[in-house]
């Protein structure tokens, strides 16, 4: 009996033991989990919600170009409610064909949220419809719908029949897709939501089969023909546990994922601008306090705290309170979290910005005068710079594609409300519409994630991978990344688990050939590739336009505009003060001040490095036979154990054959830094940094994986002002003037009473042009106004 | 036994999941502040040399920021400011080695003083040597900046024939035009002197203050007050 307790009270003791190990171990497992999601929760803070989306606009002087063309253009970047965006540093342009491939891409540096530059379209495209297209890293976490897109007609020069143009218009009837527009994303039981639809990719061509909207059940609860841009609208109360799908083409596509808890916000601004409002809730019985707020162009107008009764609560917001602009309208639980909002757009009275011209009918090679009067002086602020664009637009039966900025914001601002307004509006472009977005087609992962791509608020970030002559991605490999320069300038990365290296570049790479450099400690054989910004859309399948009569002499008449232009010049772009002078010069060497500067052409000619060093350069030993360089350290008198850091032109890991060839002929100075230098982890013992006579000359170390990427940046901006003609007899210039744009300047500055006057001469071409005004003030507003002259 | 291998199974299915979440993301999340900055220019120094003498003006390391050439801050670092050299060390404790930073590299510094919750702004500037005519380039202390901006330049010293090292401040004005005066002594009379345009009022509302400008703190506020006037 004895036995079997004292058995008994073991195994209790083992049972215990294991027991306790293993509640041990669940803690452990725990604890570590908790950490590593909390670490991973605080290594990332920014969170991607698609209302901090940026937008981005850009304004171009024309719609129709031919190549070889200057496009000048001024950007905007604002964040979500439409306030210039101060923050951003850079924002990215590509031309894209017709079959959505780039063409050429470039940054641009951004100054208080605007920018404005140009570029030149290249003679080899052939004519066709191409797209500009602008983002900024941030908006990369984003679908590319939110990218800017402007579609331009481009004609080649040399394209003499104009028969044809390429477009990217060919539409597989299988590939489109229903999508669905709500105002919060999904759709809220037992109460009536408005769901727009659009069928992607829609083409007209296509029979017109109406969308039906049926149950999980099979039947039919609606059904609605697309209209000419395969877009419609129903409305429908979604019952509890009912699925719902529209069918169109033989297929289903889902409607969104029903809430019973959610809530709508309907806002209407009267004729007297007087916003009603009125908010339903899926839950009839709510007692918990809701707090009601609208913001006016970022100022809060109206606040209230209520409780929902029957589902349903009003609001009133007074005329005075309503200035035009953006108002947004939140509603919060008393915890403060937002459960619902909605944005209204006010549009800016139409009189706002007078413009005014000294005449309306001119003849060609006539003085105009325009004034430019912004009525409300609140808006003139210091950074308020209007653009001026005054340019021919084509009257050949070409629709324009390309929205003014407060339609363009208006429907942005309109993301993820109700779209009805703008849908309904028979004016929208095709390219208006695909602004759009469905946010219930929004995948969740990428809608409740941290961004993966950050905003570039402090320069712009170039990463890259490296990998193995296997193609798989190594990690920790250090990638050195340097400029020719007058200095040396340095960055380092060591690349991460997945082979990737990232370098925040200053406006010192700007338009420099960047140089990358890696190498194994066990010389394998690597390559690097540079991630390109433009992460790519799709390609398009393109397909050919024959040219109607109209647009075909219309673009004969362009082309002809266009050679006469690139012969006589009649308009030249001039610079405006760039606001990054001097931003892009470095005056020191990452390694400081060298502690010793040999000339060789102070003495006797030398033949090879060999010589030099042996000879002149004292401090320093060369191994030719195994091509190191070493250094004597200052403090001990004795040689480093590793070999210097040689720089070629400021360009490190230069090619020792090269080097060794190189005699006093060639080499104009030698810096020499004798200690042992730390730059950042890493360690150099020594530095030698050749300058050799002849400029830019680099040869880089073979075994080391190199390559080398041109870092365009566009940031000139320019003013266009055509000839003066000083007599209306058009005798003190005998060549031929056929500007289309006369007059461009994206920075007009107003007077502090709001006023502004700027003239130029028309040019030979004879017919419609328009004034058009734009800007957004610092606080969000957007001004556009044009208006027409005539040249007789 | 079987509760050991149920745990080590649910730890391999965690640490596989967090794995595979951590390394989608590793791509764009590994990327920090840290990765991105540019980096500090230095001459490494061994522990010998960088042995704190036994008087010292900031006898420990403290936590500050670093601004470049470029305009670039390299925060959040382990540094000290050594008054014998002039010299900013910054400590590398992932390497364990101390670094002199290049001085042609950065604008100037800034160190948190844990004691007393305050930020002292160094700035690279140039100084004047005393009986020479030569310009060196010192880490001085900002105390006042505005249109005339006052530096202290604290220096440790050896006094007299053996090694007595001694606190030696100097201090330096720059006025707008970009004159400089560097002076280890000074008085309301001086300070006066030093603005001849508005000497006779600025001494006159110096002695209206009852600031004799006899002690640091007096030179600061009298340098605050003129560039009030």
């Amino acid at each position: 009996m004895k036995k079997q307790n004292i058995k008994y009270s073991e195994e209790l003791i083992m049972q215990t033991i294991k027991y306790s190990i293993t509640i041990l171990l669940i803690i452990i497992l725990i604890s570590t989990t908790l950490t590593a999601a909390t670490k991973l929760k605080n290594d990332n803070p920014v969170e991607c919600f698609y209302s901090n989306v940026q937008k981005v606009f850009l304004q171009l002087n024309k719609d129709v170009y031919i190549t070889g063309e200057d496009v000048l253009f001024k950007g905007y970047i604002t964040n979500a409610a439409s306030i210039p965006d101060t923050l951003c540093k850079v924002v990215y342009v590509e031309l894209l064909n017709p079959g959505n491939q780039k063409i050429t891409g470039f940054s641009v540096n951004l100054f208080k949220g605007v920018c404005n530059s140009y570029f030149t379209l290249p003679d080899t495209l052939t004519s066709g419809y191409y797209y500009i297209k602008a983002f900024t890293n941030q908006m990369r976490n984003f679908d590319h719908d939110y990218y800017f897109s402007a579609k331009i007609l481009v004609a080649n020069q040399a394209d003499d029949r104009l028969e044809k143009l390429v477009t990217g218009s060919y539409i597989n009837i299988d590939s489109a897709k229903v999508l669905f527009y709500t105002q919060n994303g999904n759709l809220i039981t037992g109460i009536e939501n408005k769901i727009l639809f659009k069928i992607s990719c829609f083409s007209e061509e296509w029979d017109k089969q109406p969308v039906e909207i049926i149950t999980d059940s099979g039947k039919v609860v609606a059904s609605v023909i697309p209209d000419n841009r395969g877009i419609g609208d129903f409305n429908l109360i979604p019952e509890k546990n009912i699925s719902y799908y529209a069918q169109w083409n033989k297929k289903n596509f889902r409607l969104p994922c029903q809430v019973s808890d959610g809530f709508l916000i309907q806002a209407q601004k009267s004729a007297d601008n007087i916003i009603y409002v009125t908010i339903l809730s899926g839950t009839r019985e709510l007692s918990d306090l809701l707090k009601f707020e609208a913001f006016n162009n970022g100022k809060n107008i109206f606040e209230k705290e209520f409780t929902m009764s029957n589902g349903v609560a009003s609001f009133t917001i007074p005329a005075e309170k309503t200035k035009p602009g953006f108002t947004i309208f939140t509603l919060l639980n008393p915890a403060q979290k937002l459960l619902c909002k909605k944005e209204l757009y006010i549009p800016e009275n139409s009189e706002l910005i007078k413009i005014s011209s000294n005449k309306t009918t001119y003849l060609t090679r006539e003085k105009v005068k325009i004034l430019i009067d912004l009525q409300n002086n609140e808006m003139i602020k210091d950074s308020l710079n209007l653009l001026i664009n005054v340019s021919q637009k084509s009257n050949s039966g070409y629709k324009k594609n390309h929205s003014p900025i407060n339609t363009y914001f208006k429907l942005l601002s309109n993301l993820g409300n109700e779209n009805s307004e703008l849908l309904e509006s028979d004016s929208l472009s095709e390219q208006q519409i695909s602004k759009i977005i469905p946010l219930c087609d929004l995948p969740e992962t990428i809608s409740k994630s941290v961004c993966p791509f950050l905003p570039e608020n402090r320069g712009y970030i170039i990463s890259g991978y490296v990998y193995s002559k296997n193609n798989v991605p190594v990690p920790n490999v250090c990638v050195f990344l340097s400029v020719a320069d007058s200095f040396a300038s340095l960055k380092y990365c060591f690349t991460n688990s997945a082979g990737r290296f990232f370098f925040r570049l200053s406006r010192f790479y700007d338009n420099k050939n960047l140089i990358f450099q890696a190498k194994n400690d066990n010389n394998e054989s690597l390559k690097i590739e540079i991630e390109d910004k433009y992460n790519g859309e799709s390609a398009k399948r393109t397909a050919f336009e024959y040219i109607p009569g109209d647009l075909r002499n219309y673009l004969k008449y362009s082309q002809n505009i266009a050679l006469t232009n690139k012969i006589f010049k009649p308009g030249s772009l001039s610079l405006l003060s760039n606001n990054f002078v001097g931003a892009n010069t470095n005056n020191y060497h990452f390694y400081g001040v060298s502690d010793f500067t040999l000339f060789p052409s102070d003495f006797d000619e030398l033949e090879d490095f060999k010589t030099i060093v042996r000879n002149i350069l004292p401090g320093v030993f060369y191994n030719r036979s195994e091509n190191i360089i070493r250094v004597i350290d200052l403090g001990t008198q004795t040689l480093w154990p590793t070999e210097a850091l040689v720089l070629l032109n400021n360009i490190p890991f230069p090619d020792p054959a090269f080097i060794a060839k190189l005699g006093s002929k060639q080499i104009k100075k030698i810096d020499l830094k004798k200690n042992r230098i730390t730059y950042g982890n890493i360690d150099f013992y020594g530095i030698l940094s050749i300058t050799t006579n002849q400029k830019n000359v680099y040869a880089l170390n073979p075994s080391f994986a190199n390559i080398t990427v041109p870092n365009i940046v566009r940031d000139v901006p320019v003013i266009l002002n055509g000839p003066e003609y000083l007599n209306n007899n058009n005798t003190n210039n005998s060549h031929p003037d056929l500007r289309q744009t006369l007059y461009w300047n994206p920075e007009l500055k107003l007077s502090a009473n709001g006023k502004a006057g700027f003239d130029f001469y028309t040019s030979d071409l004879k017919g419609n042009f328009t004034v058009e005004v734009e800007g957004i003030t610092p606080d969000g507003k957007i001004i556009y106004s044009s208006s027409t002259i005539e040249v007789k | 036994m079987r509760h050991f291998i149920f745990i080590l199974l649910l730890n391999t299915f965690f640490s596989l999941t967090w794995a595979q979440e951590k390394n989608c993301h590793c791509n764009y999340y590994n990327v920090s502040e840290e990765v991105l900055e540019d980096k500090i220019t230095g001459i490494s120094l061994t522990d010998e040399n960088i042995k704190l003498p036994e008087k010292e003006i900031y006898s420990q390391w403290s936590i500050g920021d670093i601004i470049l050439n470029n305009g670039e801050r390299i925060t959040k670092r382990t540094i000290r400011y050594d008054g014998t050299s002039d010299q900013l060390i910054v400590s590398a404790t992932d390497k364990g080695i101390k670094v002199a930073v290049e001085k042609n590299t950065i604008k100037g510094f800034d160190i948190n003083m844990f004691n007393s919750n305050k930020i002292l702004h160094y700035k690279k500037i140039k100084i004047k040597l005393f009986l020479s005519s030569e310009y060196v380039d010192g880490y001085a202390q900002l105390l006042v900046s505005g249109k005339t901006s006052l530096y202290a330049w604290r220096r440790l010293q050896n006094v007299g024939p053996t090694d007595n090292l001694q606190t030696h401040y100097s201090y330096i004005v720059v006025k707008e035009d970009g004159t400089i005066f560097h002076f280890l002594v000074y008085s309301r009379r001086y300070i006066a002197s030093l603005f001849p345009e508005k000497k006779n009022v600025f001494k006159s509302q110096l002695r209206k203050q009852h600031n004799r400008v006899r002690n640091e703190d007096q030179l600061i506020k009298a340098i605050e007050f003129y560039n009030t006037l």
